[in-house]
């Protein structure tokens, strides 16, 4: 390989660290379109870059682990559902006294089956629901349109919640939302999936959305982009 | 005998977070939730908005685990991306845009009972290794790439927060992400055990 020129080399660097102005990006696309050689120097370049959260540390608060699935999860409570399970058990136990041990415990495990089974259908119902009655808010704070629909509500207790209606995506791609002020470029923002019904409830940052006065999806390549790199899919602007 | 889901790759425990196996998701945090941590800390500078960053790439990792496109990238990375962009997001919305106060390493700090203690010693070698490489670094070199990478500044901005030209600041960049780019070579992150 010839020597790279060094304003080449700058543009590679600064795009591995993310330091490129948007209308920068598509210099480095040119380049690599034009020079496919320059990828792999790219990727030593950005593998460097990922290696840099490696020096760090620090010591999250011990509730964080608990607090982070409960949030992933969708569980407001932090309360486990095997608790509510034992409690119940221990009813259970209690008026099944002239059974034998052998049989309460099998009973147990198929009333453990059942009530997971249920708790996990109707936890389904309950988001289901959920979305509809989001998309069809008539005070949605903004209204997605486009190949597909969403909107975005505040709640009584003051989070932001969207829920979308959106098409299957394709493998390797995740959707991902946009927070738009003014005529000032697209900021990136979370990336999410969608279920069998393309259907998806997000709850955002109100901090994120303070400033912003359009949002818009489009389908990224995996692990999102730091600028949109593919069309609209939805988009709506505050109401 | 149920599996040690602890001795899975990162791979595999996507797959089954994608299944909907919270426990697979609490293994991933175990292994990542202190370094998403710690990129968020670093980049917000306040521990409240990196708890806040934290649950948000758990989250992102529970909806989104079944779209990973396997093959193009270890885990790790994805979701320190996923970690980074958040925060730097955050960040900007807040307008906190000073310098990020890293908590001092605590020596000796107690090892969390479900923490792969394996995979801990391995992370903290790790840790040294690209220590001793920023270090190498000449201040200024490493000072650029730092507001590049964990403020999300671009080379203008760089150049106007530090009052220099914008052609120093393309150079520290090429140069110090080079540098570090020979020393690190043979240390590419790759997922646990998937490698």
């Amino acid at each position: 390989m010839n020597a790279i020129p060094d304003e080449t080399l700058d543009l590679l660097a600064a795009y591995a660290l993310g330091a490129l102005e948007p209308a920068e990006l598509e210099r480095v696309s040119v380049l690599l379109r034009e020079q496919p050689e320059l990828a792999q120097v790219l990727a030593e370049l950005r593998a460097a870059a990922d290696l840099l959260p490696y020096a760090l540390e620090a010591e999250p608060a011990a509730d964080l682990r608990q607090r982070t699935l409960d949030h992933a999860l969708g569980r407001s409570a932090s309360t486990p559902r095997a608790s509510t399970t034992g409690q119940i058990w221990r009813r259970w136990t209690l008026a099944l006294g002239t059974l034998s041990t052998a049989l309460a415990v099998a009973l147990a495990l198929l009333w453990g089956q059942l009530a997971a089974t249920q708790e996990s259908l109707a936890q389904a119902q309950r988001q289901q629901s959920q979305i509809v009655g989001v998309i069809a808010e008539p005070n949605a704070l903004v209204r997605l349109e486009g190949q597909g629909q969403g909107a975005i509500i505040r709640r009584a207790d003051g989070t932001l919640v969207m829920a979308v209606r959106l098409p299957q995506l394709q493998v390797g791609q995740v959707y991902q939302l946009w927070f738009i002020e003014g005529q000032q470029a697209p900021r990136p923002s979370q990336t999410f999936a969608v279920d069998g019904e393309g259907h998806a409830l997000i709850t955002l940052n109100s901090v994120d959305v303070t400033r912003a006065n359009t949002f818009a999806i489009t389908a990224e390549p995996n692990g999102g982009s730091q600028v949109p790199t593919m069309p609209l899919v939805v988009a709506g602007s505050v109401e | 005998m149920p599996v040690d889901l602890s001795t899975l790759g990162d791979h595999e425990l996507l797959v089954l977070v994608a299944q909907r196996q919270e426990s697979a998701l609490g293994i991933l945090y175990d292994r990542y939730g202190r370094m998403a941590y710690a990129i968020a800390l670093r980049i917000t500078g306040d521990r409240q908005t990196a708890d806040e960053v934290v649950q948000d790439v758990f989250q992102n990792v529970w909806q989104s685990a079944a779209g990973f496109q396997f093959g193009l990238g270890s885990v790790a990375v994805w979701m320190m991306g996923i970690a980074r962009h958040r925060a730097i997001d955050a960040t900007r919305s807040k307008r906190e845009k000073r310098r990020a106060a890293e908590r001092p390493i605590a020596e000796g700090w107690e090892i969390p009972d479900n923490m792969n203690v394996e995979h801990e010693i391995g992370r903290r070698e790790l840790r040294d290794v690209v220590r001793r490489a920023l270090e190498e670094l000449p201040t200024n070199q490493r000072q650029t790439i730092e507001l590049a990478y964990y403020s999300g500044l671009t080379r203008t901005e760089i150049a106007s927060q530090l009052g220099e030209p914008i052609g120093t600041i393309k150079t520290r960049l090429r140069l110090g992400l080079m540098k570090l780019r020979d020393l690190l070579r043979t240390l590419e992150p790759t997922d646990e055990r998937d490698s």
